[in-house]
């Protein structure tokens, strides 16, 4: 077994140690690279900001907590835009856990932004059947929806007073970790009710959104970490996501340079047993 | 008794299937109106779904535990934290909301706990890319440099990388940046490859939808008479 | 800080470190954290959907005596006769009346969402676009019919076909190197945010605490 085999066959714990190391590095010095705007992210951002003031804005919260590193960062600056723009909002979600991640994002803005629950901003909670709870609101939202979150009737909900259907909002914002119900937000909710649609996901389903973006069915793509950190940097301020995209960079570094380290081996390795017989 | 077990399904998937195309292309209030009704009924039915999921996983673990099987003890935990998370959530506490023990639960036990367990996917992708990650063809060359331009192109680092290279080296400048490049690769070939990809598969559930409400696809019955 | 965030805190340090001991190798500290997850998450799910459709949507209109929330009800709890073997025809038809109503409405609602939308954004910019974008255009249009003739496997693979199918191919790698990059990027920063957590909301502030306690 010559050296480039051996690297090769390296014990993987090795690589997880590499890796946590990478990434911790950066967070203990805590500082910030520059970051550069993508239009996708910019077309989110404008979309939200062109609304007028008390423009009605549908959130749903369509992650499970494996994806709050990364879309909390994003909601946040998000949430922070419109409540900061004097709009309204009103929180859903298609899947169970998304109540307690809706709960907590609006009890911190309510802090943040001294907000009213009820005149300022509701969340409706969680009902099963993805497609159907679209098509529910779709067609009659206090009739899917007789109860918000908070167990309130809503129909005795201030903000709720004009709102019976997806079509009385000026904007949704789809925070997603999935496509849940096959996009069932924009094939069955944007299509039929006419809402504008702006897509804030996981990195691992942004690479899926781009056709979306190009038929114009979605306004923009707000991506993983780095779209959040890209938000951020619209909005201003310094956040998790953009101290993050340092650690971002130093594990890509790592990872590329594994990659790369694989690849040399791999090619080095076998290219020493073809030598052995004529030496 | 054939009939109520083989044939009354068929006839509701049919019913209702022809139905709600029907309704999506008529405004007629009849119609909407039954639209509107089978929106509610899914979602009571799709969350009975949901408990016979857990359902199915108490039995599982109730199994291991009656057989004593090995780690049974590990299931006797997972019955603790269970009881005790819906003993919370139905009967201490009315409502679930900010402050109270079950929120707390799930922001100190339950999160963590799912994110931390995603989390340690990163390190197996690390070392799966450094074991098999190799470009031995063409097509695997492609993919891997796909790979390295979006992930260098879309940190910060990229961007940095492009503009010291551009600046030193002036020529440079007519080749796009990382940034630049990465963006091109999403919204252009990488685009196209996932809406044929999409395509297929609006192909693939339109058809299976027409399958299942002439009839001819069955399977979802399952096994038996 | 309030004493149930620096418990909460703690808990989730350890549950953290617990989960991460998997890397080193298997062990009992694992196996506990991941049956605590378990059985949490189910209570929440139990929890959840009992408030959020048996109370506020059955009982809620049984209250206001809407009689017809019975049949759904019926139909969902006909879904567990699926662990009878005598009986388990029944939860066919609650089954029936979902995949019904699915394929009802994903059928057309998918003609013109995906389908036609989607061809149209294809093939409209090679007609208007000016020169640049014609070219990214002309790509786009190719890559997606490429990638549609690779994907037809009823067609034998010859001449311009094979070629074609060679081509669509050259664009999913593309498309699956950049979905790879972006994965990677995804976990990684689900990592960063648990290594956030560990170092900034954990041990900084108890080395501070620490710290404070020695140095007066």
């Amino acid at each position: 077994m010559n050296i480039w085999e051996r690297i090769l066959q390296i014990d993987r714990r090795y690589i997880f140690l590499l890796i946590g190391i990478s990434g911790a590095i950066p967070i203990i010095m805590s500082f910030s690279l520059p970051t550069f705007v993508t239009p996708e992210v910019r077309g989110v951002y404008n979309a939200i900001d062109a609304l007028p003031e008390g423009a009605m804005v549908l959130v749903s919260f369509d992650y499970e907590p494996s994806a709050m590193p990364e879309m909390d960062p994003m909601a946040k600056a998000i949430l922070r835009h419109i409540f900061g723009r004097g709009l309204k909002v009103v929180g859903v979600t298609l899947i169970p856990y998304g109540t307690g991640i809706g709960e907590e994002l609006f009890v911190a803005m309510e802090r943040e932004f001294n907000l009213k629950q009820g005149v300022d901003y509701d969340f409706l909670g969680y009902k099963p059947g993805y497609q159907a709870v679209v098509l529910g609101l779709g067609q009659d939202l206090k009739g899917s929806f007789p109860k918000n979150f908070y167990e309130q009737d809503t129909r005795t909900v201030p903000i709720l007073k004009d709102i019976n259907s997806l079509r009385d909002f000026d904007y949704m914002m789809w925070l997603h970790d999935d496509a849940y119900g096959g996009y069932g937000w924009i094939i069955y909710g944007r299509q039929n009710y006419g809402i504008d649609i702006g897509s804030g996901c996981t990195a691992i389903l942004a690479t899926g959104m781009y056709p979306f973006l190009q038929a114009e069915q979605v306004t923009g793509i707000v991506g993983g970490l780095k779209g959040a950190a890209e938000y951020e940097k619209l909005m201003g301020y310094t956040g998790s996501a953009r101290l993050g995209m340092v650690a971002q960079s130093s594990i890509h570094v790592m990872i590329i340079g594994l990659i790369l380290l694989g690849n040399i081996a791999f090619i080095l390795s076998k290219r020493k047993p073809k030598k052995e017989p004529s030496g | 008794m054939g009939f109520f077990k083989r044939q009354l399904p068929m006839i509701i998937v049919s019913v209702v299937g022809f139905l709600m195309i029907v309704s999506y292309f008529s405004p007629a209030p009849f119609l909407q109106g039954m639209f509107t009704g089978a929106n509610e009924w899914v979602q009571i039915i799709a969350n009975f779904a949901l408990v016979i999921g857990v359902f199915s996983l108490m039995r599982a673990h109730y199994i291991k535990i009656k057989r004593k099987e090995a780690g049974y003890g590990y299931s006797i935990v997972m019955y603790i934290c269970l009881i005790f998370m819906t003993f919370v959530g139905l009967a201490l506490e009315r409502n679930i909301k900010s402050g109270g023990v079950f929120m707390w639960m799930f922001k100190w036990v339950n999160t963590p706990l799912t994110m931390t367990t995603f989390s340690l996917l990163a390190f197996y992708i690390a070392s799966a890319a450094y074991r098999a990650f190799r470009a031995r063809t063409f097509d695997a060359t492609v993919m891997l440099v796909g790979a390295l331009i979006l992930m260098i192109g879309r940190v910060p680092l990229g961007a940095m990388l492009s503009d010291f290279v551009h600046q030193q080296i002036t020529v440079t400048q007519i080749i796009p940046g990382l940034p630049e490049m990465a963006g091109w690769l999403l919204s252009v070939p990488a685009m196209a490859a996932r809406r044929a990809i999409f395509l297929g598969l609006a192909v693939g559930i339109v058809a299976t939808s027409l399958r299942i409400l002439f009839g001819i696809e069955r399977t979802y019955m399952g096994g038996g008479d | 800080m309030i004493w149930h965030e620096l418990l909460g805190i703690w808990l989730a340090a350890g549950f953290t470190l617990a989960i991460y001991s998997f890397l080193y190798k298997d062990n009992p500290a694992y196996k506990l954290a991941e049956h605590i997850y378990v059985g949490v998450s189910t209570g929440y799910l139990i929890c959840i959907a009992y408030w959020e459709v048996i109370d506020k949507k059955v009982i809620a209109a049984l209250g206001q005596h809407e009689w017809i929330v019975i049949i759904p009800t019926l139909m969902g709890l006909a879904m567990f006769t699926r662990f009878s073997k005598k009986a388990s025809w029944v939860s066919r038809i609650p089954l029936a009346f979902i995949i019904g109503y699915t394929a009802g409405v994903a059928a057309p609602n998918n003609i013109q969402g995906l389908l036609i939308e989607h061809s149209y954004a294809t093939i409209n910019p090679v007609l208007t676009a000016g020169f640049a974008p014609q070219l990214n255009a002309i790509i786009m249009l190719l890559g997606v019919t490429c990638g549609m003739i690779y994907f037809f496997f009823s067609v034998e693979r010859k001449g311009p076909i094979k070629v074609a199918a060679r081509l669509g191919i050259f664009f999913l790698m593309i498309y699956f190197g950049v979905a790879y990059g972006y994965m990677v990027m995804g976990r990684e920063s689900i990592l960063i945010g648990r290594l956030n957590f560990l170092i900034l909301d954990w041990i900084k502030p108890t080395l501070a605490a620490i710290g404070r306690l020695f140095g007066g």
